[in-house]
């Protein structure tokens, strides 16, 4: 259908439902839902839900273990994890705890989690400052791309624990052995995500740009960086999970703190209770930063995703 | 229609568009050199209202590009006023088909998106980005993400975001193709309304007969492989037009006669 026949008196009658001046006249708000009460109920069901599984799982375990089913040495239930946990945290250094080989850990926990996020805050903002514009500067500039590009391909396929041998001769059994670690586990997401995100950017999304008078400076900082934003935060946050996984396999191997330094202690120790405790740790750091870079990409580029 | 004396631009800002023996060859897949446009000329009056119209590959959009400067020529130039065109600039004003607005600014920050690159004062960044934001219907939108409008809202956006850049020539490569056919009549006479009150140098690449009638002064009927002049035709038709009326149906006879020709020729 080729355009709109119109009436003879009056050219616009049939058009005039979706003319502007009537869009003007929408009532503010009249595109957001109503609040009603049946949708808090709604809330709490879904809730419910979410936590119907993992509830679940924590009574049948714990029924195993109180009912003698697993082995609690081996295996130790919730509740003990949850203990030692607390002790680990919230314990004193007391004798009491001592006759029961508690003293190792007790009250460390805040230091260990310190120690662990340190590294990973150190090692994951130099693999930013690093990998974030190498990658942006592959996906603009098809000379950097050949400079470099041969050398970090022969780079990406060495695991980050292949380097745990080199790092410890090159730094000893230290925190900068861990946060090499860390740089190295968070750097390849983070690049190859900036440098898909500048690839991606639409043509015309640039073109656009100068010919509205942008300078080659304004358009990488106000258009390019600006549209390639969710495919870097998307590196961040991929870079942000190895990083953590990586701390673990640092500490327990290249440096004597941190929670990963426990969990491998607890091993030693045969305190499984406290490897659980430290694996819970390490979950709910993990799921935090993680939540935060959720957050953060809602801020920041709400607008490239979905719902 | 007179308009307001506003701080930035000039009276005398609008020019004209002169294509001079234009030469365009691409290499296809296979390795072999098409001729895209074969010494093309083509002269534009300083405010008037050119369509160029013609099958899919005849080059059109080609040309629009060149005279944006996103593409070069082989041979030839394109000058717009007494500049020769070498690269794109705020001068020639281009609305895609695809909008290719930023979807990470509101409507209003897309709108001031120009003048902000310019480096135009924030105070007169916001007295054009409001009457860009009246003219094209879109005040009650100046919050709003372009993913929470429409197509055709987006085209608005797009079109005021080039407005507000106050060019000398106005490019559109098929702006309306994407949009539903009611959309596009109310677009269509909205941009001949402001083009009236504006009076900028529109070249229009269209596909669309009908739309080639709706809006320009003058019709440029392109002929395909190599892309040519094949008619230009000068549209005597008065404003407001009816695409009903018998003239019209005339010369949109006359247009698809020779454009079928055209087609049958390849």
């Amino acid at each position: 259908m080729q355009g709109v026949r119109s009436g003879p008196e009056s050219p616009d009658a049939e058009l005039h439902v979706i003319d502007p001046p009537r869009d003007r006249q929408w009532p503010a708000g009249a595109d957001r839902m109503p609040r009603l009460p049946w949708r808090r109920l709604r809330g709490i069901g879904s809730a419910a839900s979410y936590l119907a599984l993992p509830v679940g799982l924590l009574i049948v375990w714990q029924w195993l273990v109180t009912a003698g089913w697993v082995n609690g040495r081996l295996i130790p239930g919730p509740a003990d994890i949850l203990e030692a946990w607390w002790n680990w945290f919230f314990g004193g250094s007391g004798s009491e705890g001592a006759a029961l080989g508690m003293v190792a850990f007790s009250g460390s926990g805040f230091a260990s989690v310190g120690a662990s996020a340190g590294r990973v805050a150190l090692g994951f903002s130099l693999s930013c400052a690093i990998a974030i514009p190498l990658g942006i500067s592959i996906g603009e500039w098809s000379l950097v791309r050949r400079l470099v590009d041969p050398t970090l391909q022969f780079f990406r396929p060495i695991p980050v624990t292949a380097w745990i041998p080199f790092a410890i001769v090159i730094f000893g059994i230290r925190n900068a052995s861990a946060v090499f670690l860390v740089f190295m586990a968070a750097f390849f997401p983070l690049l190859l995500n900036g440098t898909a995100g500048v690839r991606e950017v639409p043509l015309n999304y640039i073109r656009a740009a100068q010919m509205l008078g942008g300078r080659r400076d304004q358009i990488m900082t106000r258009v390019v960086f600006r549209a390639a934003l969710p495919g870097i935060l998307t590196g961040m946050r991929l870079g942000l999970g190895f990083a953590w996984t990586s701390v673990v396999v640092a500490e327990m191997l290249a440096v004597k703190s941190g929670v990963g330094y426990v969990l491998w202690n607890s091993y030693y120790l045969f305190r499984m209770d406290q490897l659980g405790a430290a694996m819970l740790t390490m979950g709910i750091l993990g799921f935090a930063t993680d939540l935060t870079m959720r957050w953060l990409m809602h801020r920041l580029v709400g607008w490239s995703l979905r719902g | 229609m007179s308009r307001p004396a506003l701080p930035h631009g000039t009276a005398s800002r609008v020019a004209g568009v002169r294509i001079d023996g234009v030469f365009k060859h691409f290499v296809n897949p296979a390795g072999q050199p098409v001729c895209v446009l074969d010494r093309l000329d083509l002269d534009i009056e300083a405010g008037s209202f050119v369509c160029l119209l013609g099958p899919s590959g005849c080059g059109k959009t080609t040309l629009l590009n060149i005279v944006a400067g996103f593409e070069r020529p082989d041979h030839g130039t394109v000058s717009v006023g007494n500049e020769i065109v070498s690269r794109p600039g705020p001068d020639r004003g281009v609305v895609f088909q695809d909008y290719a607005i930023y979807p990470w600014l509101t409507v209003e920050q897309n709108i001031a998106f120009g003048p902000r690159l310019r480096g135009v004062a924030s105070v007169e960044i916001e007295i054009i980005t409001r009457r860009y934001l009246a003219l094209m219907g879109l005040e009650a939108f100046a919050t709003y993400l372009p993913n929470q409008l429409s197509g055709g809202m987006r085209q608005r956006v797009a079109i005021a975001r080039v407005l507000a850049n106050e060019p000398r020539v106005l490019l559109m490569d098929e702006p309306f193709a994407a949009l539903d056919a009611q959309t596009r009549y109310m677009l269509q006479r909205e941009l001949v309304r402001v083009w009236l009150r504006e009076k900028p140098t529109v070249m229009f690449v269209t596909h669309n007969i009908e739309e080639a009638l709706l809006l320009g002064d003058r019709v440029v009927l392109m002929g395909r492989r190599p892309g040519r002049v094949k008619q230009d035709k000068h549209i005597a038709l008065e404003r407001p037009r009816d695409v009903s009326d018998s003239r019209f149906n005339e010369l949109r006879r006359e247009l698809l006669d020779l454009l079928e020709e055209e087609m049958d020729a390849v």
